[in-house]
């Protein structure tokens, strides 16, 4: 009877563990790397880019392109990819999604279903990189062939994380980033852009990797704001520099000042803090922020002696000048041009004076306007690269 | 009960796994928004006092069971009402605690499985564990142990993958105390606190009865301190806004970790450790529920309630509630109020009055 019973328990268990409904081999699913959303007629028009996982890492590589793009229209994002079966040998598979580039009119438009159906979904995770198409298709960013990473979604991330690392902050942002930048009421969101430089046409075969030089390129260079959860506008390359300042989320980045008509000073930042503190003044707040820029001399185009101190000095002044005026234009331009604040002046209010916030929070658009900011710069420059003293004044004289 | 003996260190790693159970996994206190970690601390002091109520009833009755306890104490009608009442509440907590495991494997792990399939699994886990009894499931618990340093290092691997944003924990204290007591009564200091009333039904087979309390203490400030460090890990990691929003958001944050791209996407092994405490508390439960109808019927042997219990938390977890949206409003909401209190606070503070007055009678009664 014993035997009998634990028998029939083994027989239970084992069928119950031979495996479960939802099991997908490797060989069953397609691993999607990029999804880009672009509106059209019925709603969305969506793109979807899957690795070719033979063309990767193969032993024999064939010309082809190692990665193939599928598209469907539909009134619903979640739609539109269900309907990709249609078109797919293999179930998506969208755990390793490496970037959304979402169309900048469905930005404009908008995007908040996008952002609700990808926290919503268990398969997309909360950190995948979410990047605004300017001008171009967000698919046509997603199908340009690629040098250097076999992906083009790849391409995409990395080449934001290398701007991020060396540049000014892309800060990457991520979709819990965007989600708790639209949620909260003292920051506006801001999203970095993408665009196709060159022939698109050209881009999307595979000649494009043939040649040295690409015809067609992705570039991640702006950045866009937004206000209340739609995108208003674009700042421009100066306007980008002051926020990347306002922000602090510089890791490695060059200063640039012109000391004539066709020379610059360069100074290579290594170490750039940032302080913020809110101060109450007649009842109303008053953001200062302190920067604290560590640095060394990349490249100087006109004479100054850097043995002497007090020239050294001098030009710490002159970057101290250009951070602050940056900056300054930077907050003017978001208060009269977009009447958003992407910085986070509001978060900084409600951090520290959590009281005097709950009066602001209702309308803050309108109180950003008459914010008033102080900001404060001090530049350090550590060593002067190899070279001790002047390289020009040496060949000139 | 059965004869049984068990050491303090086996109650200690007991009584953390079963206070981790489910509560690790919920965004506890998230109606505190940043101050939720506060609001954990505080329940866990009350959690302490609450230890402390359940000490002076078993330190007058340290030989029996709760349910015998119980009876005892409030006479052959009422103690025996409430008794059985008791054994209800234990099998409808093993019900939600087992219905906390479905949601998260059906969520995560088997998405396409049906939710009876995954139950049978795990409450088939717990028979097991029941049957060979509470000298077993105290050595699992030994080795199961091991998860809660893991659970830790999430928080660490959160910080070290620089996700974290300590800017988010700020304005502490933002509307005041209110929020952050209403978040701890009764929800925290019940959930898991509370529900340590449990081990009324454990501490009987402790080999040194007279530190099993002091053991008990030191288990909960070890929870509350394992609990404030995920839930200020979940806080900095994906803020107060999304812990609100997430059904499971220890699993959110364990999805962001990436360090270097390469420790990455270790939701999967995050599911397993937190599975572990959850699997021990149903145990705790089933295990407490059986042995109390055994004590209840004066039966001879536990065991013959094994299949019942089963039975009753298997159908019960699936079809007391229609879906997530109720299972999540149970818990949160109406759990605390309508079922922890009383059982929590209410009838045990009953049975130390009954207990103060009969001891008072009884001294008389020697003069």
């Amino acid at each position: 009877m014993k035997k009998v019973s634990i028998f029939l328990f083994i027989i239970i268990i084992t069928l119950s563990l031979t495996g479960c409904w939802g099991k997908k081999e490797l060989d069953e699913i397609s691993l999607i790397s990029g999804l880009a959303i672009d509106p059209s007629e019925k709603g969305y028009l969506i793109s979807v880019q899957v690795m070719v996982p033979g063309e990767i890492t193969g032993e024999t590589r064939s010309a082809a392109s190692n990665a193939r793009m599928f598209s469907e229209e539909g009134e619903s994002i979640f739609q539109a990819i269900r309907k990709l079966t249609m078109k797919m040998p293999r179930k998506a598979y969208f755990t390793h999604l490496m970037v959304i580039i979402i169309n900048e009119e469905v930005a404009k438009d908008n995007m908040l279903e996008i952002i609700d159906l990808c926290l919503r979904d268990t398969e997309i995770r909360p950190d995948v990189p979410i990047i605004i198409s300017k001008d171009d298709m967000a698919r046509d960013i997603l199908k340009s062939v690629t040098h250097i990473e076999n992906i083009p979604a790849n391409k995409v991330k990395k080449t934001g994380t290398n701007m991020n690392e060396n540049w000014t902050a892309t800060k990457t942002i991520t979709l819990l980033n965007l989600f708790n930048a639209m949620a909260s009421d003292g920051v506006n969101p801001t999203l970095i852009g993408a665009t196709v430089v060159g022939d698109e046409k050209e881009g999307e075969t595979t000649k494009n990797v043939e040649d040295i030089e690409s015809p067609a390129m992705i570039e991640l260079r702006y950045f866009s704001v937004f206000k209340n959860n739609k995108l208003i506008g674009w700042l421009d390359e100066d306007e980008s520099r002051g926020y990347s300042y306002l922000i602090g989320e510089i890791h490695s980045s060059i200063m640039t000042v012109p000391c004539d008509e066709y020379n610059t000073y360069n100074l290579e930042i290594y170490s750039f803090k940032t302080k913020e503190d809110v101060k109450i003044k007649e009842g109303k707040p008053v953001v200062y922020i302190d920067y604290y820029i560590v640095t060394n001399v990349g490249e100087i185009g006109c004479s100054i002696n850097l043995k002497n101190m007090d020239e050294v000095k001098k030009l710490e002044s002159i970057f101290e000048e250009e951070v602050i005026e940056n900056s300054y234009y930077t907050i003017e331009q978001l208060q009269i041009k977009y009447q958003s604040d992407i910085v986070g002046f509001g978060e900084m209010i409600h951090r520290k004076e959590p009281k005097i916030w709950k009066a602001l929070k209702e309308d803050w658009d309108s109180h950003f306007e008459n914010l008033e900011v102080v900001i404060d710069a001090k530049v350090k420059i550590r060593r002067p690269g190899t070279i001790r003293g002047q390289i020009i004044d040496e060949i000139i004289k | 009960m059965e004869k049984a003996k068990i050491s303090l260190l086996q109650l200690y790693t007991l009584m953390v796994l079963f206070g981790l159970g489910s509560s690790s996994l919920l965004g506890l206190g998230a109606s505190a928004k940043q101050d939720a970690w506060i609001a954990i601390l505080i329940g866990n002091i009350a959690g302490m006092v609450l230890l402390l109520l359940y000490g002076y009833i078993f330190k007058n009755y340290p030989d029996s069971s709760f349910i015998e306890t119980v009876e005892l104490v409030l006479g052959k009608i009422i103690g025996r009402v409430i008794a059985f009442l008791y054994i209800i509440y234990l099998l409808y907590k093993a019900t939600l605690v087992l219905r906390d495991i479905m949601e998260l494997i059906l969520l995560y792990v088997l998405t396409a499985t049906h939710m009876l399939v995954v139950g049978i699994l795990a409450m088939t886990v717990v028979l097991y564990a029941i049957f060979l009894g509470i000298e077993t499931i105290c050595r699992f618990s030994q080795i199961a142990f091991i998860t809660v340093p893991m659970k830790m290092l999430y928080v660490f691997g959160a910080i070290a993958s620089g996700i974290t944003d300590f800017n988010h924990l700020k304005p502490v204290l933002e509307n005041g105390w209110m929020p952050v007591l209403n978040a701890t009564f009764p929800l925290i200091s019940s959930f898991p606190f509370g529900e340590m009333v449990v081990f009324l039904m454990v501490f009987p087979y402790v080999n040194k009865k007279e530190k099993a309390i002091k053991t008990g203490i030191l288990a909960i400030i070890t929870v509350g301190i394992v609990l404030t460090l995920i839930t200020i890990g979940n806080i900095i990691t994906i803020g107060p806004l999304m812990i609100e929003l997430a059904i499971f958001p220890t699993i959110q944050t364990a999805k962001m970790i990436n360090i270097m791209d390469f420790i990455q996407r270790i939701e999967g092994l995050s599911v397993i450790t937190f599975l572990t405490c959850s699997m021990t508390k149903t145990i705790v439960y089933a295990y407490a529920a059986s042995i109390g109808l055994n004590v209840f019927f004066k039966s001879k042997n536990y065991r013959y309630y094994i299949i019942p219990v089963f039975l009753v938390i298997l159908l019960g977890s699936i079809y007391t509630e229609y879906n997530m949206t109720v299972h999540l409003f149970v818990g949160l909401r109406l759990v605390p109020f309508f079922v922890n209190t009383p059982f929590e606070v209410i009838i045990p503070l009953l049975l130390i009055t009954v207990i103060i007055i009969k001891n008072f009678f009884k001294k008389r009664n020697q003069y």
